[in-house]
């Protein structure tokens, strides 16, 4: 698993920039939100996938050399925009946990850490899609990290804001659905393209596809399953009750369903997305002498 | 002076690989790292079978890929316009070994950074030839003045094989004599 330190790096910066996205929506639908455990989970989430970064180098403590040539590198590029939305993303988040006060403050930080993130993510998508690897040289890549960051930052959003996220439930459990839809239709652009490619590297990293297809399947089940269960909740709402106890015993029962779905759903994204990933990194055949 | 790079003989390469081991043994590299690496490659079918040999190391490249993908500065363009390697920036993130097309950085894993051929600078910068070139008993291999190396050697040198990536991906160095079976498409390589 050499690459477990990249698949955590990339999914938790994009989970993280897409809680930052839904933050910063919900704040300006609903102003008295605070998106406390969202915002404090997005930190946290970024300041891990920051750590993990430092697993995948050579010389961890000489990290600090890789922020000099913004200019030519996209690397480069992806080290400064994900320092600047986990430093917006932390201090939103130190404030809320020790100035909730200071929410003009933090209304200003949200947006800004969304659309640093909003960057960031066409960043990293770059790195990978500028590399010698043919696997990587596809428009789908960058659908691909979007539809992370939209569907893994609206599911949790939705599991971490519960009532506070009500007015978006509808809207961010519609943006998972077309997220997902897009992200399907990248991968078979995709697929099309490494079959009939007649570069040997990308045949190599196709057969490697093929022989995981198992984990394939398992990665399009849990996203299209948790995406489906959060756009269509079943076994709920079928009683009607107009008044009384019974109606609110009822809408209460209805409501703790409803957030078992969301966490089911979210846990299953969750898993998708992260397979999703592991696949992205494991059929990585670099071009060279004799494969071109 | 123009652009320096490597030029290869391949129709007088016999895949004997002593370019390899010279480089080897001048870089004090282990196992597996090689900064200049010898291919074989069979083409074509019976009754016309045929096969070539390709010994490739770092381009040297005038776009090079990895050049511009270091996030460190670590590889760089020296005066003489070869593609060099700063060990003290490298923080071994293996962008360069992604980036680029030939296979040349190779990762150190002793000292947790990258190591690629740098044209055996510091036997040039005293008058001498990279170590692979000495070696080459059939002297298929010169480094120098591409321009010059051009019209020592005759117009038909090429910078592509079909075992190559396109050469304006990265604008190699590298000035190739090619055997005619190395421009066919679909050669096997050869494990020996």
């Amino acid at each position: 698993m050499e690459n477990l330190s990249l698949i955590l790096f990339s999914i938790c910066i994009q989970a993280a920039i897409g809680i930052m996205i839904f933050v910063a929506l919900g704040k300006s639908l609903n102003k008295e939100g605070q998106f406390k455990p969202a915002i404090v989970t997005a930190a946290g989430l970024a300041i891990v996938g920051l750590l993990a970064s430092l697993l995948h180098l050579g010389r961890p403590l000489a990290a600090l050399n890789s922020l000099a040539h913004f200019g030519t590198s996209w690397l480069s590029r992806e080290i400064w925009f994900t320092a600047i939305f986990t430093g917006l993303t932390v201090l939103a988040a130190v404030l809320i946990l020790v100035k909730p006060t200071a929410k003009g403050a933090i209304n200003v930080l949200a947006p800004l850490a969304a659309v640093v993130g909003l960057v960031d993510v066409y960043v990293m998508a770059s790195i990978y899609n500028y590399a010698s690897v043919p696997a990587w040289q596809h428009g789908s890549i960058y659908v691909e990290f979007y539809a992370a960051a939209i569907s893994l930052g609206a599911i949790l959003f939705l599991a971490l804001s519960g009532k506070e996220a009500a007015s978006l439930k509808k809207a961010a459990s519609l943006t998972v659905g077309a997220a997902v839809a897009l992200q399907v239709a990248a991968m078979v652009l995709y697929y099309i393209q490494l079959g009939t490619s007649d570069n040997l590297a990308a045949g190599q990293s196709l057969a490697l596809l093929n022989s995981m297809s198992g984990v394939m399947a398992m990665k399009w089940l849990f996203i299209l399953l948790g995406a489906g269960m959060l756009m269509f909740p079943v076994g709920i709402g079928g009683t009607k009750v107009s008044a009384g106890q019974a109606a609110v015993e009822v809408a209460a029962t209805t409501e703790g369903a409803l957030s078992t779905t969301v966490y089911l759903a979210a846990a299953l994204v969750v898993v998708g997305q992260i397979i999703g990933r592991y696949l992205f990194y494991a059929v990585m055949v670099i071009n060279t002498v004799g494969l071109s | 002076m123009g652009k320096l790079g490597f030029y290869f003989d391949m129709e007088a390469c016999i895949g004997c690989r002593t370019c390899q081991i010279a480089c080897k043994d001048k870089n004090n590299n282990k196992i597996g790292v090689l900064y200049r690496r010898v291919r074989n490659f069979e083409t074509g079918v019976y009754p016309r079978p045929d096969g070539f040999n390709y010994s490739s190391s770092c381009n040297h490249c005038a776009e090079a890929k990895c050049v511009k993908g270091c996030p460190t500065g670590a590889m760089h363009y020296a005066e003489d316009g070869t593609v060099q390697h700063n060990k003290d920036k490298c923080i071994g993130c293996k962008y360069c070994i992604w980036n680029c097309p030939y296979g040349a950085p190779q990762f150190l894993e002793e000292s947790g950074i990258v190591g690629k051929c740098d044209s055996c600078k510091s036997l040039r910068d005293q008058g001498e030839n990279p170590a692979c070139v000495d070696a080459c008993i059939m002297r298929c291999l010169e480094f120098g003045d591409l321009e010059e190396l051009k019209a020592k050697h005759g117009a038909d040198l090429v910078q592509e094989l079909s075992v190559l990536p396109e050469a304006n991906l990265t604008e190699p160095s590298v000035l190739i004599k090619p055997k005619s079976c190395a421009m066919d498409a679909n050669p096997r390589e050869k494990e020996v």
